[in-house]
This record gives structure tokens, sequence and C-alpha cells, in this order.
């Protein structure tokens, strides 16, 4: 009897042990797990993945109802400028200006240039494939009916308790023979972080 | 008993050990020679034992911007960016707050934690705007800039609120019949900190050399817009002599051709450190002891006192517009009345504690207290440290220049020189000068 208590009580140590062990190990062990890339995000109060979403979203459903691109005859041509950080945060503004593109390609409704840096690119290309017409960049790469601009702009307060940040993401389309700027739409952001009472 | 002894032998070595493993504020200090350079960089970037403090970083980062490691000098910042982010958004009420303040109020200055004074928090984004400058990110360069300039505000704002509660502590102390309007005449600061210079200062935060530098980063980020205007005209309002750093070019617009806009950003020495000094003061009978300890500066090293710019058509002297030890000086001017408040609790604590080991187990007993006290804040204060490496002096100079010219920067006896490019049409150089015999020229062209 003595022996089979022993027997019970050593198994029930090593049965703790081996969770307790499988519990410090699960601890330890980084989980990765897919999302969805739409899904809201709040790690921080910082631009984020959701804020370049719903940014880009707004702003192209909103050029793409313009008459300049919506009435068009054919789809012009648009050559997308950088989008500039105004911002206290190092935000990656070509993420921006891609997810515009992307979307705008895809509606079919308008043609795009290269940008600036893509354009040297291709000017290396065409150095390399011809050398006679090497300097020159042919006209039908250089002319665009229509450039679009952006800004991405931000305010933060903040007091003993609470943080808050207001984005403003701005595009404009200009018609690049006159100048003149013929749509502007801005999306605006506002994110407010509570601090907690208690804590570590 | 022979246990005992070993036991605290044992402890005493392993407490000393983990002490050796961390560069001490000297040590960095004093091997910043060419020679020494590379090996205090690896010494320190192998260093695990300091990571989750914020002087470490920040020390790192100067280090590695002194070497032209500029992307890593940028993490670096990010990391100490990180610690700081932490430390702001801590609950109201903080455990480690609230532990850090009881320690520093009663047991010893060295229980609290460094998270920079807010001129150092503004420096840390000027310094890391010229990291990102000089990898050609001018864009990210603006928006450290402008967390610069957040910072300046921000902190203009905290130091009046510190310095309201420095009256009210002074008042406190006045209606307990105490005095804190006097700086203790032992204390090795109290002359200095008595600078008329320092009193003159309006508030002890607000830098013209970085909103200067903010102005000129503004205009290379964003040539056809005039954001960088206020921040000059802030650098004006703060130091007149921001426009003698500003030199307008004769030549007429016709003859632009051929020129480049020059700015020359001179970064030279280490500010002052910062040590924790003890008053020891002997108590009842002369067998026991207490100490007041304070907060105090070293002096700056390797710094510079002139820097003459020279090109064919040009003799230039830029204005020092960083005076980091001045608002060092001032910060801690600013806060004595707060710190001598809590030094004297701190030393009433002792004091009591002396008295009843001295009352319970004899005069021999209140001497082992006082000093098991005394070791035990001395091994604390030894462990607070700050941005040692923080430059002293910051100079800038803009104006313009014939492309391909070659230019001459002498500080104090060593000249250095540069050749400006050929086909660009602004240049930024920044000169680190980290001693005598350890400077380093970079340069970006856009």
């Amino acid at each position: 009897m003595l022996l089979t208590k022993n027997a019970l009580n050593q198994k029930i140590s090593l049965s703790t042990i081996l969770l307790l062990s499988s519990f410090i190990m699960s601890g330890c062990t980084t989980v990765v797990k897919y999302d969805d890339p739409k899904a809201i995000e709040t790690v921080t109060a910082d631009f984020g993945s959701s804020d370049l979403q719903s940014s880009a979203e707004t702003l192209t459903q909103s050029l793409l109802e313009t008459r300049y691109i919506a009435k068009a005859q054919q789809p012009p041509k648009v050559r997308l400028r950088n989008v500039n950080n105004l911002t206290y945060e190092h935000i990656d503004t070509k993420a921006i200006t891609d997810k515009i593109r992307i979307k705008l390609l895809k509606s079919g409704e308008v043609r795009f240039l290269a940008d600036t840096a893509n354009l040297n690119q291709l000017k290396d290309e065409r150095e390399f494939t011809s050398s006679a017409t090497a300097n020159k960049i042919p006209k039908a790469m250089a002319d665009s009916d229509y450039i679009i601009t952006g800004n991405v702009r931000s305010i933060k307060k903040s007091n003993d308790d609470l943080k808050d940040v207001y984005y403003n993401v701005s595009l404009e389309l200009v018609d690049s023979k006159t100048g003149e700027i013929l749509w502007a739409d801005e999306k605006e952001i506002r994110k407010v972080t509570t601090k907690s009472s208690l804590g570590w | 008993m022979a246990i005992k002894v070993q036991i605290i032998c044992f402890f005493l070595l392993y407490t000393l050990q983990l002490y050796a493993t961390s560069i001490d504020s000297n040590t960095l200090r004093s091997a910043l020679s060419k020679s020494q350079f590379e090996q205090t960089l690896s010494t320190l970037t192998a260093e695990t034992s300091n990571q989750n403090e914020f002087w470490y970083w920040l020390n790192l980062a100067r280090l590695q911007q002194g070497n032209g490691e500029f992307n890593n000098s940028i993490n670096s910042f990010e990391e100490s960016f990180k610690i700081l982010d932490e430390y702001e958004n801590r609950a109201k009420v903080s455990l480690r707050k609230v532990g850090s303040f009881l320690g520093s109020t009663f047991l010893s200055k060295g229980a609290e934690s460094y998270y920079g004074k807010g001129y150092e928090r503004t420096l840390m984004h000027t310094l890391n705007a010229l990291n990102y400058t000089m990898i050609g990110n001018f864009e990210g360069a603006a928006v450290e800039m402008r967390r610069m300039e957040q910072r300046q505000e921000f902190w203009l704002i905290e130091s009046e609120e510190q310095l309201k509660e420095a009256a009210k502590a002074k008042d406190k102390a006045e209606k307990r019949g105490g005095d804190l309007s006097h700086i203790p005449s032992e204390y090795t600061m109290s002359a200095l900190l008595e600078d008329e210079s320092l009193l003159t200062l309006a508030n002890n935060y607000q830098d013209p050399f970085s909103y200067a530098l903010s102005s000129v980063i503004s205009e290379i980020a964003f040539p056809y817009e005039n954001f960088g205007d206020v921040s000059l005209k802030r650098a004006l309002s703060l130091n007149p002599d921001v426009a003698k750093a500003f030199i307008k070019s004769p030549s007429k617009p016709k003859e632009k051709n051929g020129t480049i806009s020059v700015t020359v950003v001179v970064l030279a020495g280490e500010a002052p450190s910062v040590a924790i000094e003890k008053i020891r003061f002997p108590l009842f009978n002369g067998a026991n002891y207490t100490s007041i300890d304070l907060p105090s500066l070293t002096l700056a090293i390797n710094d510079i006192s002139v820097v003459t710019i020279t090109t064919d058509t040009l003799r230039l002297q830029p204005p020092r517009l960083l005076q980091t030890n001045t608002m060092a000086y001032k910060t801690l001017k600013d806060e004595l009345v707060g710190e001598l408040s809590k030094a004297v609790v701190r030393a009433t604590t002792k004091a009591i504690i002396a008295k009843q080991a001295s009352d319970n187990f004899g005069p021999f007993g209140g001497l082992m207290a006082s000093l098991a006290m005394d070791v035990g804040s001395s091994m604390a204060d030894s462990d607070y440290r700050n941005w040692e490496l923080l430059p002293n002096s910051g100079y800038l100079s803009k104006f313009e220049a014939r492309q391909g010219e070659t230019l001459s920067i002498m500080m104090n006896d060593r000249q250095e020189s540069f050749t400006l490019p050929k086909d660009k049409n602004g240049v930024l150089v920044l000169v680190s000068y980290i001693t005598n015999d350890n400077i380093r020229i970079d340069y970006v062209a856009y």
C-alpha cells in the first residue's frame, strides 16, 4: 500500500513536472499566425496598416468619381508624385502611393506613367539598349495629362492622461499643362490613447 | 561566524563583478582618442548588461555617428526612443515610478532611473536628424526635426511646472523652519550655479542650434516650401548670433552657375557627465555620520573654443550655437531646490537609523549603520549615468562657395580640409570632433 502511494506520488510529481515544463516551453515559443490584412490594427497610436488602407481606399474612390477621370473619353495619362510626409513619424509614404497606384490601375480608368525614380531607371535601360537616344527621355514617357501629389500631416497633443493624434492625408489632381488644381480630397484620422490608472 | 564572513565576501565580490562588466563613465570618456575609439565602440556595442538603460543607447548612438555608422546610430536612437516612450506612457500610478520615487526620497539619489533631461531629449532628435541627413533621407531628417521642436515646446511647459514645484518645496521647508535657498558651501557646484550667465538664460531647454539646423534641413527637404522660416525665427529670438551663421551670397543670380550651397555643422567635445556628490557630516557624539547627496556635473571635455572656415573668398567664424554645458548647469540650478529637499529627507532618514543603531548597539553599532548606508547608497549612486558622450558644442555655418573649391576648417589648432563636389547644388558637411586627434568629416550632396 505504501509502495503504491509512493508510486502514485511519483506519477503525480512527474505529470506535474511535465505539465509545468510544457507550460513553460509553450510560454517560450513564439506563436505565428496568419491574420486578416484588413483587420483594424490598434497596437499603437502611430500611423499603421489600417490607416494606410483606409486612406488609399477613400481617396482612390473619390478620385475615380471625379469627372476628369470618370467622364474622360479615353483613360488619361497620370503621373503619381511623392506624397510628402509632414508628420512626426517615419511613415513610408511610398506605400501609400503604391497602394493608390494599384487601385487606380486595377480600375482601368487611368494610365500611369513611371514616376521620377522609375523614369531614371527607364532612362538607364534605354542607355543600355540604345546609345543613340541615350540622353533624351521620349516625349511619350514624359507627357502626362495629370499629376497626383499629396501630403500626410499630423497634429499631436498630449497631457498627463491622454494622447491625441490627428492625421490628415490629402491628395490633389493637377493639370500638368496649366498647373490648375482640378480635384482635391482628404482622409482624416484621429486616434486617442488614454493612460491606464494603475500598472507596473 | 566564519561562514557568515564568507557569504558576505562572496556577495561583495559578486556585486563588484557585476559593476566591473560595464564601462563606467570615466573609462568611456577617457577612451575616445583615435587609437582607442574602435575598441571603445566595439566594447560598448558588445555590452549587454545595460541595454535597458536610456543612457546606454544614447552613448552608443553618438559613438556610431562619430564613426560614420549612420544607420546603426539611427537604430540605437530608436532603441532609446522606445525606452523613453515606455517610460512616458506608464500608468498614472505606476509601481515602478512609485518604487523609484520612494527609493530616491528615502534611500539614495541613485535609486532613480535616468530618462534624460529636457535638453537631452531634444538633442537626441537633432543628432538623429543629422543621421538621416547623412544617408540622404531628408524627409526623415525633417521628421526628427519636427519631433525636436515638439520636445522643445513640451519641455518649456514642463520646466515651468518644475520651477513651480521647486518653489512649493521651498515654501514648505521654510514653514517647517528649514532653508533650501542656500546651496551647501561644501557642494563643488555651488559657485558655478550662482554664475550670472546662468541666471540670464530664459529657460534651460530652448536650443537655438537645433532650431537653426531645422530651418536648414527643411529647406533641403522641401525646397519649394517655406517650412524652415518659423524655425529660423525661433532660433534668432533665442540667440541673435544665429544671424552670423547664415552668410548671404554677394553674387548676383546670374552668377549662380557653378556655385554650391554649403552648410557646415561641427559637433565638438563631450558634455558634462553627472555624478552624485556626497557631503558627509558627523552626528551626535561624532561616532555616527550622515550625508547629503546631490547630483553634480563634471566639466565638459575635448571641446573647442573657435572654428574658422576659409574658402578662396570667405573667412568665417561660425557662432557656438549649441552650448550643452550651459543648458546642463541651468537645468541643475532649476532642479536644485527640489533635489536639496529630497537630499535633506534622505539625510534625516539615515540619521534616524544611525541614531537608533547607536542607542541599541552603542557608538560602534551607530558607526557600522552609518557605514553600511553610505556604502549601499554609494554603490547605487555609481550606477547613475547620463548621456556622457553628448556633444558639448555645436557650430553651424551656411554660405555659398564655388563647386570643386577646397574648404579649410580650423578647430583650435587642428586644420582639416574638404573639397566641395563639382556637380551638385548643395552639400552638408558634418564634422565630428570627438577628441583633438579623432576628427571625422562626412558629407551629403544634394
